[in-house]
Parts: C-alpha cells; sequence; structure tokens
C-alpha cells in the first residue's frame, strides 16, 4: 500500500512538468492540420492527432490545466468550508448540528453527481458557476468527517483540560481538536480530489462543463467517442489519461488511511 | 413482551415514514427552487433573446413565475400532493407522460445490472476465497479496486470497444431487440460487481476461523457447501447494506450510460431537457432520480431492521 502510494505521487508530478513545458515551450493545444485528422501516434505527435488535426498530447495537458484549476480549488474551498462547519457542529452539538446533520441527509438524497448536474442545469456555463456546483455537493464529506472525529475527541483528556482552564471554544476547536483531525481530513481530501475529477469530467462529458474550444478531459473524451471506430487511440489516451489521475489520488488517500490505521 | 416488540417495531416505521416524507419534501422544494439560481429572469434565458414578447408571456404563465412566491409556493404543494409536474415546454405534453416510460426504461437498466452483479460479484469472492491463494486473492481485489475507481463514461467506450468493435457481438447502442440491454447494464454492474466481489472476499476470509464454520467441517460438510450456504447466510445483511450504499452510484452512472449508449432512460431525458432548457421536465427527472435513490434506502431499512434482530 505505502509503495502503491509512494509510486502514485508520480502520476502528478509528471503531470506538472509537462505543464511547465507547456507554458515555457507555448505549446498551441488550437492549431489544426487538417491533413493530419485523426492520425495516429507518430514522432511529433506521441497521442495522435484528433478529429480537427490537433494534437492530442498538447490537448491533454491543456486540459490538465483548466480541469484542475476547478478541481484543486473546489477542493481547497470544500476542505476548509466543510472542516469548519464538521468541527463547529460537532463542539457546540445542540441545534447547530441537528441543522447540519439535516442538510447533509438532504444533500445526500442526491446520489453522485446528480446535484452537480442539477446545480449546474440551472446556471450558465462558466468557470465560477461549475465550481460552485462540485462545492455544493462536496464538502459534505469533509463535513461529516470532522464531526464525528470532533464528537470523539471531544470527550478526550486533554480536551477537558482545556476546557477547564477556560479557553474559548474556537480555540480549543482551533489549536486541540483541528491539528488532531487532520490525518483523517487529508485522507478524505484525496478521495475527494478523485471524486471532483470524475465529477468535473462528467460534466464537461455532458456538455456542461468548459465549453467548446477550450479542451477539457471529459469534453475530448465525448469527442472521442463519436470517432471510435476510426480512431480508437484518441478514446484509449483521453481515458487513460483520466483514469491514472483518479487511481493515483485513491491510491494515495489508501496509503494514507493505512498509515494511520497502523 | 411480544406487544412491547411489536410497539417498537411500529414506532421505528412511524417515525422512519415520517422522516422519509420530510425528505421527499425538502427534496422536492430543492429541485423545484433550483430554478431561481438562474441570475436575472429565467425566462429570457430559457427561451433565449429574440424571441417574441407573446413566447415569453405564455411560458412565464405556463410555468406560474409571473405570480408571487408565496403563491408558487403553494402552487408547488399542491403539485406535489396531486403528483402534477406541469407541461413540457418543447413537446408540450404533460411532463407525467414523458418521464413513466423512461423511469420504467432506467429501473429495467439498474434492475439488470444489480441482478448481474449479485449474480456474478458474490460468487467470485466465494471461489477465490474458495481457492485459499494469497496472491490470486491480492490480486483480484487490485484489479476488482481499479475497476470500482473507473467512471462509467469510461468503462461504456472501453466496452463498446470490445464487444462491439472487435468481437462484434453486441449493438453498440440503441434500444432494439433484447441484446441491446447488455453493454449498459454491464457498463452499471462492473463497479458494483468489483465492489460485492470485494466485500465477499474479505467477509469470507474473516469468517473462516469463525466457530460456525468449524462446527460445520467437524460435522463432515463439503467445504463449497459450507461456503454457499453457511457463510452465504452470515455474509448477507452487509452484503445488503453495500448494495444500498452503492445503489447512488449506479443511478448517478446511469444518467451518463443512458446518453453514451441512447438508452431512453429518465437520465437521457435529463441531460435532453437541460440542453433544451425545458425545465419542468428537469425538475421532475431530478426529483424522481433522488426519491428513487430515497425510497430504496429506506426500503432497505426496514429489510435489515427486519433480517437484524440485534439492531431492534
Amino acid at each position: 500500500m505505502i509503495k502503491m502510494m509512494k509510486i502514485s505521487f508520480l502520476t502528478p508530478a509528471i503531470f506538472l512538468i509537462l505543464v511547465t513545458f507547456n507554458f515555457s515551450f507555448n505549446w498551441d493545444p488550437y492549431v489544426m492540420n487538417f491533413e493530419l485528422i485523426l492520425e495516429t501516434p507518430q514522432w511529433n505527435a506521441p497521442f495522435g492527432y484528433d478529429d480537427f488535426g490537433r494534437d492530442i498530447f498538447i490537448r491533454l495537458i491543456n486540459g490538465f490545466v483548466s480541469s484542475f484549476q476547478i478541481v484543486i480549488l473546489a477542493a481547497l474551498i470544500t476542505f476548509t468550508f466543510g472542516t469548519f462547519l464538521g468541527c463547529v457542529a460537532g463542539f457546540y452539538g445542540g441545534f447547530l448540528d441537528r441543522f447540519l446533520l439535516s442538510v447533509i441527509t438532504i444533500i445526500q438524497a442526491f446520489p453522485g453527481i446528480l446535484l452537480v448536474i442539477a446545480v449546474a442545469a440551472f446556471l450558465e456555463t462558466s468557470f465560477l458557476s461549475i465550481l460552485f456546483a462540485l462545492t455544493v455537493s462536496s464538502w459534505i464529506g469533509f463535513a461529516r468527517i470532522a464531526r464525528s472525529q470532533t464528537l470523539s475527541l471531544k470527550e478526550a483528556d486533554f480536551v477537558k483540560a482545556a476546557v477547564s482552564m477556560g479557553s474559548g471554544k474556537l480555540r480549543i476547536i482551533r489549536k486541540h481538536i483541528f491539528p488532531n483531525i487532520l490525518n483523517a481530513i487529508f485522507v478524505e481530501l484525496n478521495f475527494t480530489i478523485a471524486n471532483l475529477i470524475i465529477a468535473e469530467a462528467g460534466l464537461s462529458f455532458l456538455g456542461l462543463g468548459v465549453s467548446a474550444p477550450f479542451p477539457s478531459w471529459g469534453s475530448m473524451l465525448r469527442d472521442s467517442i463519436d470517432y471510435l471506430l476510426v480512431a480508437p487511440h484518441y478514446v484509449v489516451f483521453v481515458s487513460l489519461c483520466i483514469i491514472s489521475m483518479i487511481l493515483s489520488f485513491n491510491a494515495i488517500g489508501a496509503g494514507l488511511l493505512n498509515n494511520e490505521n497502523k | 413482551m411480544l406487544e412491547k416488540k411489536s410497539l417498537s417495531m411500529n414506532n421505528f416505521f412511524v417515525k422512519k415514514m415520517i422522516h422519509f416524507f420530510l425528505l421527499v419534501l425538502s427534496v422536492y422544494l430543492l429541485s423545484f427552487f433550483l430554478v431561481r439560481l438562474i441570475p436575472g429572469d429565467p425566462v429570457d434565458i430559457l427561451v433565449g433573446i429574440g424571441n417574441s414578447s407573446v413566447d415569453v408571456a405564455l411560458i412565464k404563465q405556463q410555468l406560474g413565475l409571473e405570480q408571487s412566491f408565496f403563491v408558487q409556493l403553494k402552487t408547488a404543494f399542491k403539485n406535489l400532493v396531486l403528483f402534477d409536474f406541469g407541461v413540457s415546454i418543447h413537446q408540450g405534453l404533460p411532463v407525467n407522460d414523458i418521464i413513466k416510460p423512461a423511469l420504467l426504461n432506467t429501473y429495467k437498466l439498474a434492475v439488470t445490472a444489480i441482478i448481474i452483479s449479485i449474480l456474478l460479484g458474490i460468487p467470485l469472492g466465494l471461489f477465490v476465497s474458495l481457492t485459499n491463494k494469497n496472491e490470486i486473492t491480492n490480486a483480484v481485489k487490485q484489479i476488482c479496486n481499479i475497476i470500482i475507481a473507473i467512471p462509467s463514461f469510461i468503462l461504456a467506450p472501453i466496452l463498446i470497444l470490445i464487444f462491439s468493435m472487435q468481437l462484434n457481438w453486441l449493438p453498440v447502442s440503441g434500444m432494439n431487440g433484447h441484446l441491446s440491454i447488455v453493454l449498459p447494464s454491464l457498463t452499471l454492474a462492473l463497479g458494483l460487481l468489483c465492489y460485492l466481489a470485494n466485500m465477499t472476499l474479505d467477509c469470507a476470509n474473516d469468517l473462516k476461523e469463525n466457530a460456525i464454520i468449524t462446527t460445520a467441517r467437524s460435522k463432515g460438510l463439503r467445504v463449497e457447501k459450507i461456503y454457499f450456504i453457511h457463510i452465504l447466510r452470515l455474509i448477507s445483511l452487509p452484503l445488503v447494506t453495500a448494495i444500498g450504499m452503492q445503489l447512488g452510484g449506479l443511478l448517478s452512472g446511469a444518467i451518463i450510460t443512458e446518453m453514451i449508449f441512447s438508452w431512453d432512460g429518465v437520465g437521457k431525458i435529463l441531460i435532453d431537457s437541460i440542453h433544451q432548457r425545458d425545465y419542468p421536465i428537469t425538475q421532475a427527472a431530478i426529483f424522481f432520480i433522488a426519491i428513487t435513490f430515497v425510497a430504496i434506502n429506506f426500503t432497505l431499512e426496514f429489510i435489515y431492521h427486519k433480517l437484524d434482530p440485534r439492531i431492534r
């Protein structure tokens, strides 16, 4: 598991290196070569060309940039917001806790990416609206974990000692509870990132994400399915990219979880 | 004593039913008022600028948007009680008439997927556990973990490539003939199948040293029989919970799977209606998918409650 985790850091790292190459060499994802439409992989285009004769490799790297801006931002927002809400609700208890629980129950009634689709459907497609749709549905994972961990930490001796010494509730959450639940939250962060990648790709696959000329993994996958018969390399490389990313974040999460349970 | 027990069952039932209806109500309100997220005038965005003003006024009236918020809220409640979801803007048909056949198609797909995954996943887990070899167990678990992580929009093209393009066994998409259900349901089933196989494997391996199994073996029962009767019965409860938990993924996977295979289910209708801005249908589709999920989970909770006397 730990070995898997170490290997898994490679995938995002490779992509980050390729992104720096992309910016320093100014690779253009929009250059069209009409004589090279759906051409198979070759030396100057390792992943081949797409239906407009654009280099798939370069488009995938640019798709990584646009997808990951959204995914990482959404992950950070949900991380902060969800953890804070979970800690506060768990520590204060009472009405706040019950209210948070019922909100979580309502959001959980929407399976998988249904809520993301629902929110995105009624907003005009833009960077902010996709970010909003992804955030609304994925903060509950953090809130649930933070809440349950806080509930059990509340009974710990060092928290009781802090209470008896008269420190404020928010201070206890910040100084004593938050550092202790950070491990569990980091595990959840990795699984959330994997889920956000799927949700973001799913949204642009359905045509609700980043719009047409911009490269994104989901919309590239949708385009590639139209050419499944003629150019299987297109769909294979796009799928490989998405799968490798999801699997690495899942493996990092599983490795951290394993580490923590030891 | 007996009376007390049945009372507690009734209590549980009533409490859960109230809980269920509250949840249905909140999901309905959420899906109904999502349209308020549209910045500015929703109808302008729905019909697009440049349409005649008569159109706009008519649609506004159809959707009841010209009324005040509280009147709309009242109508929304009334419509929920009457189970009336309005009229489609594009097709002019009642939303119920469009949603009902689509829901049936989706249920058909989902039920087939669940049956496939139960019939293949659980025996797979049991057989792997029977081999008693660590390498095989680990390999199967790794492969299953990978397949679980693959989203349906990647699984579908891979399956099409293998079974329709290379082997030419199954139709690529559409709803003609009995064979056309195989690929979409397999796309949906694979994740659940691997999840169930993994879980069966784990549970069966944990149970190997259990006293029940030792007793059964000392009676002289065959190992296969012990696995498929004793162990299967012991692990059925966690499996029921697992199926319930995975149903969410299955239902949301159905949305994308139906799009890829052009299967006329509620997911395809949902996405089509979003692109056509036919929002009475969008609302109803979102509502029905969520309610299906909630209803199944509550049913499973009842089954669980009935099966396991310990949690009463």
